[in-house]
């Protein structure tokens, strides 16, 4: 099944929401252009949210994979660098 | 709820020991314990190979053993991109089913409380809270999510008192001054009880067939503390700042005592016990063996161009910093990544030309290797290093046995290594450590169990089938873990003749890798000649 960029936001916007709720902080609409490392998060917590979003959508350890083999590193992607490498390892699930 | 009761109540205490529970209740500290250990049955659990938290319960709660299930350390290992990298290991990497998926697919609740690689939660009839989760990841990593709205309002919910600092940890982990070590243990008394209080809670709320909660405090404590308690050298460690840590560490021991038997009265009458511990305990020598300077010296190991050298003593690095970035792949053939697993990495050349060692070369190569590393001795002792090296395919047989190390070593004194680099490869540790030992606790009790009984050694993978057995369901058979009878009365079993499943209950994350008759057959007669089996 296909990923969208629509539906991979609104999952990751589900679980900001659960965190702000979590925290008691105030629910942000998600900007595709912030860090997620600016969203309130500990750096540590990236992991377990890519493993979470992997969880969701089937992909084993392909989004770790993916962030590894492009020499990234979490703390310095945004939310849009994270929905598309959502989008295109479900594309590539798919074919 | 409906009147859901407790069949099954499972208690880790993480890294508990005869050595240490047994003078404690001597001296009054744990009345609760002597008193369930001497009515019920008791044995020692042997661990896994390398007696390690993630990979022991994994093996405890799933019946199989690591190269089974999949789970090695707390990291899993990728060898398959241009240099060696890991991320922390996950319930996605655990590759077949939990007790409480099998309970939960067998029409059954389960309660699963800080559980190593239980995140993300894989969805069962029941409630999983995580361990090992930062306390930002806590609320969202509770499964389900109403639950963690239940806990917060009745105010047993506090993630910052629950959660895992892996940052705090990994440094203290490694050593406290005397001034710290209160601080630490205060932490996990308070921790302890949160996970009391919301397991409390969830009994009373949303009770379970299958209840389970780790208490990991016993593991960390020791880890620091043990000199202070240990009858051999708590005289040595005198002084206002000894004493009182000392004091709450038996405090610590106290409350968890008191935990236990209230657990127990809250699961009532009908509940069959188990408490059981991943791995024993045992004071370190005072050496510390630095792998990769070790491999440095022997020219298979190169570092980094201005990687620091240790001089505090230390295993790892201190901040969330991966050992890999200290080393030049270009001229690296083997490696440690991990203090926690003692494992050996062997870097294969994928093609002619690559950094590494050739795939035909690979068997002379580790064998000279093991060699070496058996050859290792103290220069200030002259006494050997290294008592055991395993091989991959001897230690961790199974479906999964290409993710686990190359090789698993087991020092005399049952230290981790370090993978820093130092000026020597052994060198003194500078704090008093303890270190874990393969031989854990396993301890019965309730209706049907056996009384005032001393049992044979269990092996880990033996729990799960003894607790599927305790939850009258059938027990897999795909399991290599075997049901420990003995734990049982006579009558009980006559009347629960013990029922076996061909088929799993339920997946866990298994990627179609299956193993033929003949295979299976091999890693049985393997995990025999270990004496597992």
């Amino acid at each position: 099944m296909a990923i969208t960029y629509d539906d991979a936001m609104s999952v990751l916007q589900e679980i900001f929401e659960d965190l702000a709720d979590d925290l008691d902080l105030e629910d942000e609409t998600l900007d595709p252009n912030a860090k997620i490392l600016d969203l309130g998060m500990e750096s540590i917590s990236l992991v377990y949210l890519i493993s979470e979003l992997q969880q969701h959508y089937g992909l084993g350890d392909a989004l770790f994979r993916k962030v590894r083999d492009e020499d990234r590193l979490l703390k310095d992607m945004s939310v849009d660098d994270i929905l598309k490498s959502v989008v295109e390892l479900g594309q590539k699930a798919s074919a | 709820m409906g009147k859901t009761q407790v069949k099954t109540l499972l208690i880790g205490l993480d890294g508990a020991t005869y050595d240490m529970l047994d003078p404690l209740v001597e001296q009054g500290i744990m009345p609760n314990l002597g008193r369930i250990m001497k009515e019920g049955a008791r044995g020692i659990l042997r661990s896994t190979i390398h007696p390690l938290t993630p990979p022991a319960w994994t093996t405890m709660t799933t019946g199989r053993t690591p190269g089974a299930h999949g789970i090695f350390d707390f990291i899993r290992v990728d060898r398959d991109g241009s240099k060696p990298t890991y991320t922390l290991a996950t319930s996605s990497d655990v590759m077949v089913p939990t007790i409480w998926q099998i309970a939960s697919n067998g029409g059954m609740r389960a309660t699963t409380l800080n559980f190593p690689v239980t995140f993300p939660a894989k969805p069962i009839e029941g409630v999983v809270i995580p361990g090992y989760v930062p306390w930002s990841y806590l609320g969202r990593a509770i499964h389900p999510r109403p639950v963690f709205k239940m806990l917060k309002e009745k105010g047993v919910f506090k993630a910052s008192e629950m959660s895992t600092d892996w940052q705090h940890e990994r440094k203290a982990v490694q050593g406290l001054s005397e001034n710290q070590l209160e601080d630490w243990v205060n932490f996990h008394i308070v921790r302890e009880r949160r996970w009391f209080e919301i397991l409390m809670t969830l009994i009373e709320e949303e009770p379970s067939e299958l209840t389970a909660v780790l208490f990991d405090g016993v593991d960390r404590i020791q880890h620091l503390c043990w000199h202070l308690i240990d009858p051999e050298t708590r005289d040595q460690y005198t002084g206002p700042e000894a004493d009182k840590t000392r004091e709450l560490v038996l405090q610590y021991y106290r409350d968890v005592d008191d935990y236990v038997q209230k657990m127990i009265d809250k699961a009532g009458p009908q509940a069959q016990v188990m408490i059981v511990s991943d791995h024993g305990f045992t004071r370190s020598g005072r050496r510390i063996f630095y792998a990769n300077t070790w491999l440095e010296h022997q020219g298979l190991l190169d570092w980094v161009e201005g990687t620091p050298m240790d001089d505090q003593g230390r295993v790892a690095l201190d901040e969330n910093t991966e050992a890999s970035t200290l080393i030049n792949w270009d001229k690296t053939k083997a490696y440690a990544l991990s203090s926690s697993s003692n494992a050996i990495f062997i870097r294969k050349a994928n093609a002619p030309g690559e950094p590494g060692v050739p795939p035909s070369e690979y068997e002379a190569f580790r064998d000279q290797l093991i060699e070496d590393l058996l050859a290792v001795t103290d220069p200030a002792t002259g006494q050997p290093v290294i008592k055991h090296v395993f091989k991959r395919e001897d230690a961790f047989p199974g479906a999964y046995s290409d993710r686990a190390p190359d090789l698993t070593l087991m020092l005399h004194d049952f230290s981790f290594l370090s993978v820093l680099r130092a000026d020597q490869p052994i060198k003194d540790r500078q704090v008093p450590y303890a270190t874990h030992h393969p031989d854990g606790i396993f301890i019965a009790t309730g209706p049907g169990m056996a009384k005032g009984k001393t049992l044979e050694p269990l092996y880990i993978a033996d729990v799960a089938p003894t607790a599927i057995y305790s939850l009258g369901l059938d027990i897999p058979s795909e399991m290599e873990g075997k049901l420990c009878e003995a734990t049982f009365e006579d009558s009980y079993l006559a009347e629960n003749t013990p029922r076996y499943s061909d088929t799993e209950q339920a997946s866990g994350s298994q990627d179609g890798t299956v193993l033929d008759a003949e295979a299976q057959a091999q890693i049985k007669e393997r995990l025999k000649s270990l004496g597992y089996l």
